[in-house]
């Protein structure tokens, strides 16, 4: 609801895809570290 | 407003920027004096026998050129997409900013120290070679402080990133954050994501390494040096994408800058494709060990598929961007073709763009058959690879950066750029020199010569087209594109120390982009298609001879 009222009262003008790109650079981001990690562990001097 | 009018930073951020850009431009200038050496040694003609000069001027060489060279120089772009691209903003923290500056100089510097006491351990210091040179530990510390320096900047410009956004526990301002921003500040994020994988790989390599080299840990003989290339080519994989985003982003900026374009697609778009790299990125890593005879036959081929998606996005990049400059000229009433005659070849900046994209194209079909399962282990170990990884680091990625710094060094300093008549030459020549390298640098691979090797001629026993392929590699090649490195060396130089101060409304000479007059609206760009056909066909092409070049090969492996 907050946000949809700051929607409406916002003064800047909004891009389309602006919630993909938000998403996405969540979702990459865990991707890379997640990975990241998994990966060293398997790798990890023994 | 143009973007070279909106382009403003606060002096304190400014210093910062400077530091960077001329330490990494100090670090290129110290990876090109390396090479001369390296071209005397290796080429057959100038017969300079000095094998024991060789690894060490080879570690040197990688280390200035690869690592600080794009340290620096990414790290100055990070924090110009922080604050120059959002009109003069303020780094988050600029005692975090020079903190991470000392880090990576602290880095270049114990490297460097490392190098010339004898650690001739090449840039990846892999065990247990490395255990044979006393000075290994440095190169180890040395990689260990750039990791932290690297990490402690991109936290900085994180930092930065969060300063933007109105309401922070609102999940439409972060939105609106990003999609207002610049495409190349966006792209920043992205890279972002890819330091910091790099940075927690790099610390978790090089602690243990260190550790290892001072003989303060000890590992199994056996399975530490497999695990370390493993991580090894983890982290190195990753590496590759962060000059790839930030050349792509910078190429952004240039392409506005010289020829005053504006992209005719959303900006969404561009910016959505910057986030396919860290998504397809760490999935891709395996077509580095296409050699490892641990890895099943199986789970190198879907590497190879999956090595395909990296190029997915660069190419639709190039697209947009050669898309926004036909837009800007076609808008102006030239024709299909003819637009390319009047672009601004003789702006520096401009041609270090096109140039740079140019031999992106070349490195890049190049890179073709060293990422397939059938052909990657026969080739990797000749000269093959240095020959694309010339064009891809010393074209693309560094003459990117160049035009950026051409602007950079002159808006910074409030200087005109000195000898512009020779920074014009200076593109077009490093691009000749490289095409030159590559061409002739990859026959000598595909004719078997090996890649790491200082003294080629095994007493007599090597073919015959191995000396004047080298001869034409190096000796043409490299030469020329050393000259073209101090071109750009001296420009940069007596531009910052001896270059005519500017007034405070004067642009810059040679750099503006040309005053165009929009006569009608043009939506579509189909010349600009064609690079991306033609390196498709390229590819396509250089698998058939390669696969065909397999089965002319004496020994078959597999």
């Amino acid at each position: 609801m907050a946000e949809k009222i700051e929607k409406e009262t916002s003064s800047q003008p909004s891009e389309k895809g602006e919630g993909f790109l938000f998403w996405g650079l969540i979702f990459v981001t865990a991707l890379n570290v997640g990975m990241v990690l998994w990966s060293l562990n398997l790798f990890a001097p023994s | 407003m143009s973007l070279l009018q909106q382009l403003k930073v606060h002096p304190s951020d400014r210093k910062l920027m400077i530091a960077y850009g001329s330490t990494g431009v100090a670090a290129l200038a110290g990876s090109g004096a390396l090479a001369l050496i390296l071209v005397l040694i290796r080429t057959p003609m100038f017969g300079v026998d000095l094998p024991g000069l060789y690894y060490k001027m080879l570690t040197g060489h990688t280390i200035l050129g690869f690592v600080y060279w794009f340290a620096f120089i990414q790290a100055a772009l990070l924090i110009a997409g922080a604050t120059t691209l959002r009109e003069g903003r303020r780094l988050w923290s600029l005692k975090l900013g020079w903190i991470a500056f000392a880090f990576t100089a602290a880095g270049l510097t114990t490297n460097m120290v490392g190098v010339f006491s004898g650690a001739n351990v090449l840039y990846t210091a892999f065990p247990p070679l490395s255990q044979e040179f006393t000075a290994t530990p440095l190169i180890y510390l040395g990689y260990l402080l750039t990791a932290i320096g690297a990490l402690l900047i991109t936290i900085d410009f994180l930092g930065t990133v969060t300063t933007w956004v109105e309401r922070k526990r609102s999940l439409l301002s972060w939105k609106r954050m990003l999609g207002e921003i610049h495409v190349s500040t966006f792209a920043a994020i992205c890279a972002s994501v890819l330091i910091i994988t790099v940075g927690i790989a790099a610390l978790r390599l090089y602690g243990p390494a260190f550790m290892w080299s001072m003989g303060w840990l000890t590992f199994d003989p056996m399975t530490f040096p497999l695990q370390f290339r493993l991580t090894y080519h983890l982290m190195f994989h990753i590496i590759h994408y962060i000059p790839t985003i930030a050349m792509i982003a910078a190429a952004y900026v240039l392409v506005e800058l010289t020829t005053g374009a504006k992209s005719i697609y959303r900006k969404t778009i561009a910016k959505a494709l910057f986030l396919t790299y860290p998504l397809v990125v760490p999935p891709t890593f395996l077509y580095h060990l296409m050699v490892d005879p641990s890895i099943p036959e199986n789970i190198k081929i879907i590497g190879s598929a999956l090595s395909l998606l990296i190029w997915i996005p660069s190419l639709l990049h190039m697209f947009i961007i050669t898309g926004m400059v036909e837009a800007k000229m076609r808008s102006a009433g030239h024709g299909l073709f003819n637009w390319i005659k009047h672009l601004p070849w003789r702006n520096p900046a401009f041609s270090s763009l096109t140039m740079g994209m140019l031999t992106f194209g070349i490195a890049g079909s190049l890179t073709a058959v060293l990422l397939q399962e059938q052909t990657a282990p026969i080739l990797h170990g000749t000269f093959a690879v240095p020959a694309y990884i010339h064009p891809m680091v010393v074209g693309a990625a560094s003459l990117i950066y160049m035009g950026l710094v051409y602007y950079g060094v002159t808006i910074f300093r409030k200087r005109q750029l000195w000898g512009l008549a020779i920074a014009r030459i200076q593109p077009y020549l490093l691009t000749a020199a490289l095409i030159i390298f590559a061409i002739a640098g990859t026959m000598a691979g595909y004719a078997g010569v090996p890649r790491r090797t200082a003294e080629i001629s095994y007493g007599g026993l090597a073919p015959e087209s191995w000396t004047w392929l080298m001869n034409v590699t190096l000796g043409i090649g490299g030469i020329l594109a050393i000259i073209a490195g101090i071109i750009f060396i001296v420009v940069m130089g007596m531009t910052a120390l001896a270059g005519k101060r500017l007034a405070p409304s004067e642009a810059p000479q040679g750099l503006a982009a040309p005053e165009l007059t929009e006569k009608r609206k043009f939506r579509y760009t189909p010349t600009a298609l064609i690079p991306g056909i033609i390196f498709v066909g390229v590819i396509l092409a250089f698998t058939a001879l390669a696969f065909g070049i397999i089965d002319r090969w004496p020994i078959h492996f597999g």
